[in-house]
């Protein structure tokens, strides 16, 4: 494939960026290394709740009790039953999670708008509450501790396990953004655009809802499987409303159907809420949720977008005689 | 080009920039020694963070901001009760501030999810105040300063079935795992001496309704026992009153409530005649117990709360482990100093066993009629670890 | 059977309060299409308000007054700063609103502090009645009466009067009634401001009911209210008010005979409407 020079520049920030990740062990501190592996994580997860959220103009409330069936199955079979293969065990966790996403979906997509964020409200409550109230199997209040890293035969520093996060986003989010440049993927923001026509044009656009959900339920679960594997332990407070309702500010502060804003505003709100905190260790959320207003009256539509904005205008040469040696 | 070159170049800066920004400590000599604090400023265990904090500044004022001649550093950050939060701190003061221990925190996820870590980097933790079981079990260099909590639970058992002389008993506890160890200790106290349970009622927390647990508690019992953690207490003493509920009450632990004479000027004359369990009282005659009293009066105008002298002990368990170890000790000559620490505190004589889990004396008290937590009793609790499970018993 | 009679009695005198709640976020839901979540918020705000008033002035009408209005005062703030431009964009309100709910929270965190504020109970109603074993308070049941009156006077005005013709047109088909040459905008400010003006009277006679109010409180509340509105349907009262009681006291007899089963009764609420009557009990197809 031939790239010219128009192309390599749009990309140029995002090869940037890549190459500081990759590179960041190497002059960051272990604690900012743990930050960015909490945000790779919870970036994957904000990116599949996009699919659905800003893709189909769906708006799911529930992912994180996606992720967190990944998460609370993974935890089981490696704390209860003692499997720890990670190629055995990631695999059937992200089953878990896509068979609870068709199951979701399901009882969900009967309706849309605000019915559908109410019923996955409820829904997504409800895994909460059976995670909490199952103590036998789930641990309860407490959860599960003392997971280790992934077992795939080789020992995890906390570098080593942030190349592995950083590396199975990476592959996630490219994944998910050939899914979403496919004539399926295409089709889906034409339902969030004008369902009806969709409909008229002969797609059976209930399947694609469906089919779509449940992609993004095991794209969530994937994230619970790294979650887990990070913390150490699996709690149900991980994966109640309020965690879903995080996701969902994380997809609109970067900025919905953008794909990549999901991972931008788990960054946003992660460094804020640390940095912040580290200053004012009262007062942060106060900060956060000021944050928040201004994001939506200066950024409206999302960070991600804002800065391809931004990268645009620093790209595209000055008006005046075009001359086809600048830059 | 060039120009252009020169914006990338800018772009790139920027990014690395905003990667790379810590916070720098402030330029300290080299051979200052750092505690690690973390507390629950924010979250729903907040005002009891707050009150162990407080404690701990006290303990860390009255060391005069040195130990051992080198300048003392303790720095402090907020868990947000949260247990991602707790750890992304937890790295930060261990790998960024290179502390040699850390007191904190109260959150027993927190303190789950902290053990694995501690382990790995052998810090040790010493919790406020109690740990939960399998976090004591498993995790190797987590020391509960004050005891499981199952052994915080076990006097009130025994205190009501051999002094109370209660014969029976129905519990209503908050569905957290803390929850269920607090009544678990009561049960096995009360039960080694004869009583027996009746009904175990367990709640969602959060719950602000406690009516339909009150009215179905079978009221055949002798004594009611709840256990009501923070905020849980104000709607179920009052609903307790509402109901004008025969059972006398009795809590295996005060969730942070009974003990504290502030929250019980905003609970009112419901709690009058409750005994419970609490893990310090400013009442107590125990060593330096009215100096810290008078200092925290001074610095804070209030009484401290059980939590607070708990935050006060921790630390002061810190700081003089590390004056027995020796400053430029290793880990494990701390962690051994830890293990043998004897130290006579405002808990009463305190040490610590083989197994981290900390014997002192554990008051009980009775509120009064002026809404006074007055002391009526105090035992001392040995836990085993025995069989791979904790065993309790008192110590004469 | 005194166990069952107070149990559904307090079952009661909780779905009320809820029932004020929701039925503001109701209309504003229905009227302006906006997904406020700072709505249990705006409870906090009356409640810690107007209990502190009501402390100090011995009057719980005044500390009712006083956090209804600081309630709608900051209801306008939210929304004349914030929210009018940002009608239809669904995303951005969700977004604003999660944002003030933060902002809120700890501020009051900062000025009333971490503790619980126990409920002002008026002398005069600080008496009880007994049932069976149990005593059952005199105030809890004047909320409840309070509550129950409250609902003929709402739908009332919902029903029978021009205003109330006006809203529900708005509701039913904006475009139609600005032809007709009724200006919404006003209408819907006036909605707005006293949604949240009702949630903090709530508050602050609700605080009994709940045990005391504390910083928890606008994210409980939200919820609720919202299981509310699903079970009950948008842009009714009587919706609201069946809803409301329909939880408080399923809620209540849950924990009295099925302990831990209680946690799961909105949801289960929630999720049967959904599938079988999405529209809620009263709501519109």
């Amino acid at each position: 494939m031939k790239f010219n020079k128009g192309q390599l520049l749009v990309f140029t920030p995002a090869a940037v960026l890549v190459i500081i990740l990759v590179v960041a062990p190497a002059w960051v501190d272990i604690s900012i290394l743990s930050l960015l592996t909490k945000i790779l994580i919870f970036g994957l997860l904000a990116m599949s709740l996009d699919v659905v959220f800003g893709y189909i103009g769906l708006w799911s409330f529930c992912h994180a009790a996606l992720f967190g069936v990944a998460a609370y199955a993974n935890g089981i079979l490696i704390s209860r039953f003692d499997i720890t293969n990670f190629f055995l065990v990631a695999p059937l966790s992200i089953l878990a999670a896509a068979v609870a996403a068709a199951f979701l979906a399901w009882i969900a997509l009967r309706m849309s708008g605000i019915y559908f964020l109410l019923i996955t409200l409820a829904l997504g409550q409800m895994i909460f509450s059976v995670a909490f109230v199952w103590r036998k199997i789930t641990g309860g209040s407490q959860g599960l501790i003392n997971i280790p890293y992934p077992d795939i035969g080789i020992d995890f520093s906390s570098a080593g396990f942030y190349y592995f996060t950083l590396i199975i986003t990476l592959l996630c989010g490219i994944a998910l953004h050939r899914f979403l440049k496919s004539p399926f993927g295409y089709s889906l923001q034409g339902i969030r655009e004008n369902e009806t026509r969709m409909i008229a044009l002969g797609f059976n656009t209930w399947r694609h809802k469906f089919i779509a959900f449940v992609v993004s339920g095991a794209f969530a679960g994937m994230a619970g499987i790294l979650y887990t594997h990070y913390n150490g332990i699996i709690m149900p407070r991980g994966v109640d409303m309020a965690a879903s309702g995080l996701i969902v500010i994380m997809v609109l502060i970067g900025g919905a159907g953008t794909l990549w804003g999901g991972l931008i505003g788990a960054g946003v709100i992660y460094m804020l809420s640390y940095y912040v905190s580290l200053v004012t260790p009262e007062r942060w959320p106060l900060i956060l949720g000021a944050c928040f207003v201004a994001a939506v009256i200066f950024a409206r539509g999302g960070i991600y977008p804002q800065l391809c904005r931004l990268w645009n205008r620093v790209i595209t040469p000055k008006s005046g005689p075009a001359n086809p040696e600048e830059g | 080009m060039k120009g252009f070159v020169r914006k990338q170049v800018v772009v790139f800066a920027v990014l690395v920039l905003a990667l790379s920004v810590s916070p720098f400590s402030s330029a300290q000599a080299a051979d200052a020694i750092k505690i690690g604090g973390l507390f629950e400023l924010t979250g729903f265990l907040a005002p009891i963070g707050k009150d162990a904090r407080q404690g701990a500044m006290v303990a860390i004022e009255q060391a005069g901001g040195t130990l051992m001649g080198r300048p003392l550093e303790f720095i402090t950050e907020d868990s947000a009760t949260d247990v991602p939060t707790s750890m992304d701190k937890m790295r930060k003061l261990v790998e960024v501030n290179k502390v040699r221990i850390i007191v904190g925190p109260i959150f027993g996820g927190s303190q789950d999810a902290m053990g694995g870590y501690a382990d790995k980097m052998r810090v040790p933790v010493i919790t406020i105040p109690s740990g939960q079981n399998s976090n004591i079990l498993k995790n190797k260099w987590t020391f509960s300063a004050a005891g499981t909590d199952e052994s915080n639970g076990y006097p009130m058992g025994v205190y009501a079935a051999e002094k109370l002389g209660y014969k029976t008993a129905t519990t209503i506890g908050s569905d957290f795992e803390a929850g269920h160890e607090f009544i678990r200790g009561f049960a096995l106290g009360f039960e080694s001496k004869g009583g027996k349970i009746l009904q175990q009622q367990w709640y969602p927390p959060g719950t602000t309704n406690m009516i339909p647990y009150l009215v179905a508690a079978k009221n055949k019992a002798d004594c009611l026992v709840t256990w009501w953690p923070g905020r849980d207490a104000f709607a179920g003493f009052k609903q307790y009153q509402e109901l004008n509920i025969k059972m006398p009450i009795v809590q295996p632990e005060d969730g942070g409530i009974t003990g504290n004479p502030v929250a019980n000027k905003h609970l009112g004359n419901a709690v009058v005649g409750a005994h419970s369990t609490v893990l310090y009282s400013y009442l107590a005659k125990t060593t330096g117990n009215k100096e810290f009293v008078a200092a925290y009066k001074k610095k804070y105008g209030v009484l401290p709360s059980p939590l607070a002298g708990a935050g006060y002990v921790s630390t002061q368990i810190a700081m003089e482990a590390i004056k027995k170890a020796g400053p430029d000790s290793s880990q494990k000559e701390l962690k051994k100093a830890l293990i043998g620490l004897k130290m006579d505190t405002i808990h009463g004589p305190l040490n610590f066993n083989q197994w981290r889990i900390a014997t002192y004396t554990t008051p009980i008290v009775k509120i009064s009629p002026e809404l006074v937590p007055e002391i009526v009793a105090q035992y001392r609790v040995i836990s085993e670890v025995v069989n791979g499970k904790i065993k309790y018993s008192l110590e004469d | 059977m005194d166990v069952a009679i107070v149990s559904i009695l307090s079952g009661i005198s909780s779905g009320v309060v809820l029932f004020l709640v929701a039925a503001g976020l109701s209309f504003v839901l229905g009227l302006m299409g906006i997904v406020n979540i700072a709505h249990g918020a705006m409870v906090m705000t009356g409640a810690y308000a107007g209990i502190n008033v009501a402390k100090a002035s011995g009057s719980l009408i005044l500390g009712g007054l006083a956090g209804a209005l600081l309630s709608g005062l900051v209801a306008l703030l939210l929304e004349r700063g914030f929210l009018r431009n940002l009608y239809k964009l669904h995303l951005e309100q969700i977004l604003v609103t999660f944002g003030f709910v933060y902002i809120i929270a700890n501020i009051h965190l900062w000025v009333y502090g971490a503790w619980p504020l126990s409920a002002y109970v008026p002398p005069s109603l600080s008496g009880s009645v007994t049932i069976g074993q149990f005593s059952f308070s005199v105030f809890r049941i004047v909320i409840i009466v309070i509550g129950i009156v409250f609902c003929p006077i709402l739908w009332w005005v919902q029903d029978r009067t021009k205003i109330g013709a006006i809203i529900r047109a708005g509701m039913d088909d904006p475009e139609m009634a600005a032809v007709i040459g009724i200006n919404l905008r006003p209408i819907n400010i006036a909605v707005f401001f006293t949604a949240a003006c009702i949630a903090g009277f709530a508050g602050v006679i609700g605080a009994f009911p709940l045990g005391g109010v504390n910083l928890g409180l606008g994210q409980e509340m939200i919820f609720m209210a919202i299981a509310v509105v699903v079970v009950g349907g948008v842009g009714s009262i009587q919706g609201a008010f069946t809803g409301a009681l329909l939880i408080g006291v399923c809620t209540s007899l849950a924990g009295t005979y099925l302990s831990k089963a209680a946690i799961f009764v909105p949801y289960f609420l929630m999720i049967a409407i959904l599938i079988f009557r999405p529209q809620g009990l009263f709501g519109k197809s």
